[in-house]
């Protein structure tokens, strides 16, 4: 591994990493709500000051905390330009061709852009401080409500967790193969758009086959080992939350309760 | 046209906390025509260390140099580097890709900038060196065949572009006997004919009968470096980092221990059984 990708988990021992997954997603799910609630300058401080005290407690580098937004900025910038050029033409400062940016319009931009931000950032802290296996637990412990319904989802867990395991094993492979075909010539780091297309088969064939055949191994494995897809689901984990994980979803259920009612 | 690491270092992801130091200072020349075995135990950085001659990374700190070049300079052609070290990497059939074994073959051809006429007689050499016949598999696709012969494909892919340096890593890995002995055996062929070659593996049989120079790692650094004969004559040195001799110069160990007359630095197969041959003479057998 070369470059650690940005929003892949790093291990640490910060009280963002200590809280129990559940609750750690049940947190990102008020969250969620907290920042669709929000929809004033005041509102966007406060955020802004709690993601800020989120980023001094988890401890995580800014640079793979905030490097997806970072990489977006462009985005981000031709949205924010959009909404304020056309989104009123009423009331609008002045008026060129066809574009009429109005306060309204930059506000309706802001909320846009800053929503996509936090919700970003917050999902990024999430998975920086989560150990993969623990987050598809989580989500499986989440999903569970669905069983009644006669959703798999034990099965959906288990894609999920199986999924998530590869993504390493399927990142290190393609370095493996990007610097094989390296060596024999190929250019990956040109910045020619041409190279670049045809730098994508000695990739891509091979990454395929690889995962292809990954995966019937894996299948195998499973089976030699007594999985089947219509076995009685595992009895359920026991919840064991602590003070902490109260506290936080304490917090955070706070901070939307302020979003909602004051700001 | 010699390569050599001054002080080499390479750290991974510095600055997380994947961080992690897996070449350390590391100084080491190879001359023309060598025939070099890097061994050393998982994480002792031989992977690296054969990435860094290769140009595919660039070290922390320290030069690599080739012909006296450095490498890692930003004036440094890479396709001349390209031209001069071919890399072989562990499980090479994963890299296939291409319809037909000939356009596999010449991919690095054609990015080297050959012309046609002279890529296909090149690939022609190519699959002759690793053993298969150019008129027989040209058209073929390479991912149809057996897990031998893909390898071998691979290689000719590597061979193609008539490497001075050849590395190697793990090559024999998975392969069967018949086809670990012929694969030596074309190593073999290619170091006569002047190529450098260094392979990493950790199959001290293979090397200790094919290599002249070992070099063990050891947590980044050169642990031992020398003659086939001197490395492998101290069992335990080559224990404590992680390594064992080959079968031969085992044998020749444990029938010493029993008292029978074998010279110090019996390492090959057929210098045992000369030794063994002439110490049962001397009983009058």
């Amino acid at each position: 591994m070369n470059a650690v990708p940005t929003g892949v988990y790093q291990p640490g021992s910060s009280f963002l990493h200590r809280l129990c997954a559940f609750a750690k997603l049940l947190c990102l799910i008020v969250l969620l709500c907290a920042v669709v609630a929000t929809g004033s300058l005041s509102g966007y401080a406060l955020l802004l000051l709690f993601t800020a005290g989120l980023l001094l407690l988890s401890r995580v580098p800014l640079r793979s905390a905030l490097g997806s937004a970072w990489r977006l900025r462009w985005f981000f910038l031709i949205i924010l330009l959009m909404n304020t050029c056309f989104f009123n033409p009423e009331g609008a400062w002045f008026s060129l061709w066809i574009f009429t940016p109005s306060p309204a319009g930059l506000m309706q931009g802001l909320n846009v852009v800053l929503r996509v931000l936090f919700i970003l950032v917050f999902s990024n802290l999430l998975t920086l401080t989560t150990a993969p296996m623990e987050l598809t637990r989580a989500i499986e412990l989440l999903l569970s409500p669905l069983g009644l319904l006669k959703i798999p989802v034990g099965q959906v867990a288990m894609i999920l967790s199986v999924a998530i395991q590869f993504v390493p094993t399927l990142f290190e492979e393609t370095d493996m193969i990007r610097k094989a075909q390296t060596a024999r010539g190929a250019k990956f780091d040109s910045p020619r758009l041409l190279d670049k297309a045809g730098a994508a088969a000695p990739l891509v064939v091979p990454i395929f086959l690889a995962a292809f055949k990954r995966a019937d191994e894996l299948a195998l494995a499973m089976e030699a080992r007594g999985y089947r897809t219509d076995a009685p689901s595992r009895p359920g984990r026991r919840l064991s939350g602590t003070w902490r994980d109260a506290a936080a979803l304490v917090c955070c259920c706070l901070l939307w309760a302020v979003q909602i009612l004051y700001l | 046209m010699p390569i050599s690491l001054e002080s080499v270092s390479y750290t991974y992801a510095p600055g997380t906390a994947f961080q992690c130091r897996a070449i350390d200072g590391l100084s080491l020349t190879v001359d023309d025509g060598e025939f070099v075995g890097i061994m050393g135990s998982t994480g002792s950085g031989k992977s690296t260390l054969i990435q860094l001659m290769a140009g595919l990374l660039t070290p922390s700190s320290g030069r690599v140099l080739l012909d006296g070049e450095d490498i890692h300079q930003k004036s440094y052609d890479r396709i001349k580097l390209r031209r001069r070290v071919g890399l072989v990497f562990q499980y090479p059939e994963y890299q296939l890709f291409e319809r037909t074994v000939e356009k596999d073959v010449g991919f690095a051809l054609r990015r080297l900038g050959y012309g046609p006429e002279e890529t296909r007689e090149a690939v022609r050499r190519a699959l002759k060196t690793v053993g298969l016949d150019y008129d027989k598999v040209r058209d073929k696709s390479p991912l149809g065949f057996s897990g031998g012969e893909k390898r071998r494909i691979a290689i000719a892919g590597v061979l193609a572009s008539d490497p001075g340096i050849l590395i190697l890593d793990e090559p024999v890995a998975g392969l069967d006997p018949l086809g670990r002995d012929a694969f030596l055996d074309m190593l073999e062929g290619l170091n006569a004919k002047g190529v450098t070659i260094l392979m990493v593996s950790h199959n001290a049989d293979a090397l200790s009968e094919h290599a002249r120079r070992i070099v063990t790692l050891k947590e980044g650094r050169v642990f031992l470096d020398g003659s086939v004969k001197e490395v492998f004559s101290d069992i335990f040195a080559l224990k404590s980092c992680g390594i064992c001799c080959g079968q031969s110069r085992l044998a020749a160990e444990l029938l010493r221990e029993r008292g029978m007359d074998i010279p110090e630095g019996t390492v090959k197969y057929a210098e045992l059984l000369s030794a063994v041959l002439s110490a049962r003479g001397g009983e009058g057998k």
